[in-house]
């Protein structure tokens, strides 16, 4: 049977390139538009979130909703080494994080003050790679490392010192001076405007907080599922603690990407719907071309039923044909710009700027978006040669064969 | 007669036909949709921002630039004065407002988060700016009151704070000294862009003059009376205002929004593009069938003395019918839903805070755009004419001698 | 009166393959104006090759066609498609028509096509219409029409134009004896009347009966000629 529909298809080679074609550019744009798609998302929520602000944190409860340094944790009572021991965690990354007016004197700016341990941190925030100019800040010293764009605003090179002020824990005043050690390009375009790095115990010390951490921030294995892991952890926890994963810690950026991804689907629906008019047609065209064949098939004694199963098989066969070669095609594009992401800052740098992430487009090589599209295909491939069979079905041999 | 036989034909097949011109019709509409979807969008965010915030215009010192120097001031106040008097004179103003512009921090009793302070002059700012409209407790300055304070939801909700909290502000002033003020919250906005109302406090310019001395203008806010040839408008300001000081429209001071309406354009211009590719296949599809099962007329014709260019008009014309027919119903049935929908309105609110970032209201009114049927119908009838091509060729090819054997 | 209409002169067509067939070897023979004349021959003589290059459907390997004196072989693709229009007249066995077109308006088509103006295409076209004695029936379309009514029109269509000869291939092939009568007393009589020359293609007997002149043609040769 197989080969009978096979045969057949080389039988009217327009007509099969026609719906091959139409298949393909179906499928390609398609699966080239999700592709994107999914891939910019992927890379925010891999590059931007998980690097800078990890996968899960752990905070006070109460402290994400509020940021107010009140609401801090005591180091000691968590568990360290129970966490740490929990499959797919990597490591446990503690930081105090509050809000300071950072002043030279003559300018100032109200920034993200971040208390980090350097060695223990995520990747985002490998201060020694993103240097531009200085060096790290030595542990428990009164240097610091400024964020480019912020230095940039404050005219502060390495060697300058700024004054911090602030609130600290249980409304005690934070003070204090600080020499600018390093300056760094943070890879978050958002934080890079407005971040200072200084170590824990320092920032500890300025805050009244000694010993206190507003954030744990879980570092996960490259192929943990933060769900499982978020499952394990919960139980480790004080109840007065939360344990928030990315979603939640970035509800507003769910949405965004959730509406944005809704707007492509819905495009793509749309293409399909107009490219199944165009199979339809096609499956229309070989019919009427076929129907004295099929009479006189019919009468020398083939069943119905068969004739019907070769028709669809032919079509299959053509239409998911032509979406395997399309999504062959659009593979090496697949992977090109998920490594060389098109990038847009150039042309609206000040535009993206606004928005949280790097405007750089890149691909995923998810096998799932190939899986999808094949799958929509296969469908309108059945319910489009499904003419096919209704018109084998009402079949008159002898009318046909005078066709 | 060529257009009588090619009309006719069409029908000759009419399931088929019906399948053609469906698709091209459900093509149109859905462009049309999305078109009109998008305009909505984006007109409403546009407009929202420049009622509540931006204004079309602002002028502000050249140094000024995007982050405020409280030295970079407009002018001293009779300069301001005669300024504004030159610009409202201009025939595109419909009003200017003044404001002072300093960045500093804001301090609730539990947190603390950078900010811009925005010290206006309330009946001025009232005319010129809707923000009024978007309070959603305490009122924009209307109940007398000292060290009044009005705070974007957002924000309040990040530091938790309420209408009557206290705040303390801290800014520099014109000679760079840190000042701190306090302050009581008197009314809570909420504009359609939450990045904003995270980042702007409102009050009144008198309180800050307690500090920082006399009134300081760093912005002048210019109104149009339309928000049509911004860019030219902005332009012609430019010229009519002394050396020292900048204009920028309010594409410049939100980027973003030219950004969006640039970007906007070229994708609708793309997804039409991309949906006429689709319907061209169907098209070709159509013709080549049509061609085939006239072979022996074609080839009668040919015989007869039809000779090449009149087939290829005759192929051509029968191809456009199509579009004729598949077109108007497109367009028709586009503009019917756009319009049902522009009383329902598109209601996303499942999504509104994700939307709320990017400036976007969470119900969207599709808007009616008529030169883009126009757009339309050009794309039809080119889509149209390259979909001609290849059955024409093949028609032509026919040998009249084969055709009209049946072979 | 007799005046030549088509000259053929050694008119050869063959037809390349491993063994290389003549189709038509050597033929020569005039058509006078106001013949009634048929091609005779069984399948595979090579009258329908020679009839199509007589029409200028096809172009001989070697020899040369006058129509009117306008030697055809040497005529490019469109002028050969323009000669056709407006010198010779088509029957065919079957297709003839539009079958979107009225009767009238087929007949009419083909003087649009020479660009005749509308009052010259509309008043021809019913008289002619009426002389193949289809009057009443010009605004039915071909599938409402019989066999031989479909052909009467396709006669009338091919005097629309004006043409030197009409040729006719197997025009009764699909037709039953009435209406092959019927057709063939039409064409005698504007022959009669009329003076149009008519060149058939046939194996029917009852057109061969009333040709006035018989050519058999054989293995692509002229067999008898009378």
């Amino acid at each position: 049977m197989f080969k009978l529909a096979w045969r057949n298809i080389w039988r009217n080679k327009g007509r099969s390139i026609i719906t091959i074609a139409a298949v393909m550019f179906c499928v390609i744009f398609a699966v080239v538009l999700r592709s994107f798609q999914v891939g910019v998302w992927e890379h925010m929520v891999g590059d931007i979130v998980a690097n800078n602000f990890g996968y899960l944190q752990v905070h006070q409860k109460g402290f994400w909703g509020d940021q107010s340094l009140d609401l801090s944790m005591d180091e000691t009572t968590l568990d360290w080494d129970k966490m740490e021991n929990v499959p797919g965690v990597r490591a446990l990354v503690p930081r105090l994080e509050s809000f300071s007016l950072v002043s030279t004197g003559e300018s100032n700016r109200g920034s993200l003050v971040l208390g980090i341990r350097p060695e223990e941190e995520l990747s985002g925030l490998r201060l020694t790679d993103q240097l531009i100019d200085g060096r790290l800040f030595a542990p428990a010293s009164n240097e610091v490392v400024v964020s480019q764009g912020l230095a940039e605003y404050l005219h502060v090179a390495v060697g300058d010192s700024l004054m911090f002020l602030g609130q600290g824990y249980r409304g005690a005043s934070a003070y204090g001076q600080f020499m600018v050690a390093g300056i760094a390009k943070i890879s978050n375009p958002e934080l890079n405007k407005q971040l200072v790095v200084l170590p824990l115990e320092t920032a500890q010390w300025m805050y009244n907080a000694t010993g206190l951490l507003t954030t744990v921030v879980v570092d996960l294995e490259p192929n943990a599922d933060f769900a499982e892991v978020k499952a394990a952890l919960e139980p480790l926890l004080r109840s007065d603690f939360e344990l928030l994963d990315w979603e939640q810690l970035f509800p507003e950026l769910v949405q965004t990407i959730e509406a944005d991804m809704a707007g492509g689907q819905i495009f793509v629906t749309i293409l399909y719907f107009i490219i199944s008019f165009v199979l339809l047609g096609t499956v229309i065209m070989m019919v009427s071309e076929r129907e004295r064949e099929f009479g006189i098939l019919v009468s020398i004694g083939m069943r119905k039923k068969t004739l019907a199963a070769v028709t669809v098989l032919e079509n299959l066969m053509l239409l998911v044909g032509g979406a395997v070669v399309g999504m062959a095609v659009v593979k090496p594009v697949q992977f090109y710009f998920k490594y060389n992401p098109i990038d847009l800052s150039g042309q609206m740098k000040e535009a993206i700027e606004q928005f949280d992430f790097e405007p750089k487009l890149y691909t995923t090589t998810s096998f799932i978006i190939n899986l999808n599209h094949g799958a929509i295909v296969f469908v309108i491939g059945v319910l489009v040669s499904s003419y096919a069979v209704w018109k084998i079905m009402k079949l008159n041999p002898v009318k046909s064969m005078r066709a | 007669m060529i257009f009588k036989v090619a009309w006719r034909n069409i029908w000759r097949a009419k399931v088929r036909s019906f399948i053609v011109i469906g698709s091209i019709a459900v093509g149109i509409w859905a462009g049309l949709l999305i078109i009109g979807f998008s305009f909505g969008m984006n007109n409403e965010r546009t407009a929202s921002a420049i009622g509540t915030t931006t204004g079309h215009a602002q002028i502000h010192h050249e140094d000024f630039d995007a982050e405020p120097l409280s030295t970079a001031v407009v002018a001293d106040s009779s300069t301001v004065v005669a300024l504004r008097k030159t610009v409202e004179a201009l025939p595109f103003v419909s009003g200017t407002a003044q404001r002072t512009v300093l960045g500093g921090m804001i301090n609730s009793t539990k947190s603390a988060r950078a900010v811009r302070i925005m010290g206006i002059w309330p009946e001025e700012e009232r005319v010129q700016t809707t923000l009024a409209d978007y309070m959603v407790e305490g009122d924009f300055f209307e109940a007398a009151g000292r060290n009044r304070l009005v705070i974007g939801e957002k924000l309040a909700k990040r530091l938790g704070l309420k209408l009557r909290s206290k705040v303390v502000l801290t800014f520099q002033d014109s000679e760079g000294n840190l000042s701190r003020a306090s302050f009581r919250i008197s009314g809570i906005y909420k504009t359609l862009n939450a990045t904003w109302d995270e980042f702007h406090l409102y009050v009144h310019h008198q309180d800050l003059e307690k500090t920082l001395g006399a009134p300081l203008v760093h912005e002048v806010l210019v109104r149009f009376e339309e928000t049509v040839d911004t860019e030219e408008k902005a332009g012609a300001l430019a010229a009519a205002i002394p050396a020292g000081l900048a204009v920028k429209s309010w594409k410049q001071v939100r980027p973003e929004l030219g950004f969006a309406d640039d970007m906007m354009a070229i994708m609708l211009v793309l997804v039409l593009g991309i949906i006429m590719m689709a319907l061209l296949f169907g098209i070709i599809n159509n013709m080549l069938m049509a061609i085939l099962e006239r072979r022996r007329e074609l080839g009668m014709l040919m015989a007869v003395g039809m000779n090449k260019r009149k087939l290829f008009l005759m192929i051509l014309v029968e191809t456009l019918m199509l579009g004729f027919v598949g077109g108007p119903i497109g367009i028709f049935l586009g503009d019917l839903s756009t319009r049902a929908m522009m009383r329902i309105g598109i209601d996303l609110s499942s999504k509104q805070d994700g939307l709320a970032e990017l400036g976007v209201q969470s119900i969207i009114y599709p808007e009616i755009v008529p030169s883009y049927y126009l757009i339309i119908a050009v794309m039809v009838i080119t889509t149209a004419l390259i979909a001609s091509i290849l059955p024409a060729i093949k028609a032509l090819k026919l040998n009249p001698v084969e055709a009209i054997r049946g072979h | 009166m007799s005046k030549p209409v088509i000259e053929v002169k050694n008119l050869e067509k063959v037809y390349k393959g491993a063994v290389p067939v003549h189709a038509v070897n050597g033929i020569s023979l005039t058509i006078t104006q106001g013949e009634f004349t048929a091609l005779k021959g069984p399948s595979g003589c090579g009258k329908t090759t020679l009839l199509n290059m007589l029409g200028g459907l096809d172009q001989p390997t070697s020899g040369s066609i006058a129509i009117g004196g306008v030697d055809i072989t040497t005529l490019s693709e469109n002028a050969l498609i323009d000669f056709r229009l407006r010198n010779i007249g088509f029957v065919f066995q079957a297709y003839n028509l539009i079958p979107v077109l009225s009767a009238k308006e087929n007949v009419s088509f083909i003087m649009l096509l020479q660009d005749r103006p509308k009052e010259e295409r509309e008043a021809r076209a019913q008289q002619l219409l009426e002389a193949v004695g289809l009057k009443g029936k010009e605004d039915k379309r071909p599938g409402q029409l019989s066999g031989g009514q479909q052909q009467r029109v396709a006669v009338a269509r091919a005097l629309a134009s004006k043409p030197q000869f009409v040729l006719a291939d197997e025009p009764t092939a699909n037709l039953d004896s009435q209406s092959t009568a019927n057709l063939l007393d039409i064409m005698e009589q504007l022959n009669k009347e009329e003076g149009m020359t008519f060149v058939f293609a046939t194996h029917d007997d009852r057109v061969l009966k009333k040709a006035r002149r018989i050519i058999s043609i054989e293995d692509g040769k002229v067999l008898s000629d009378d």
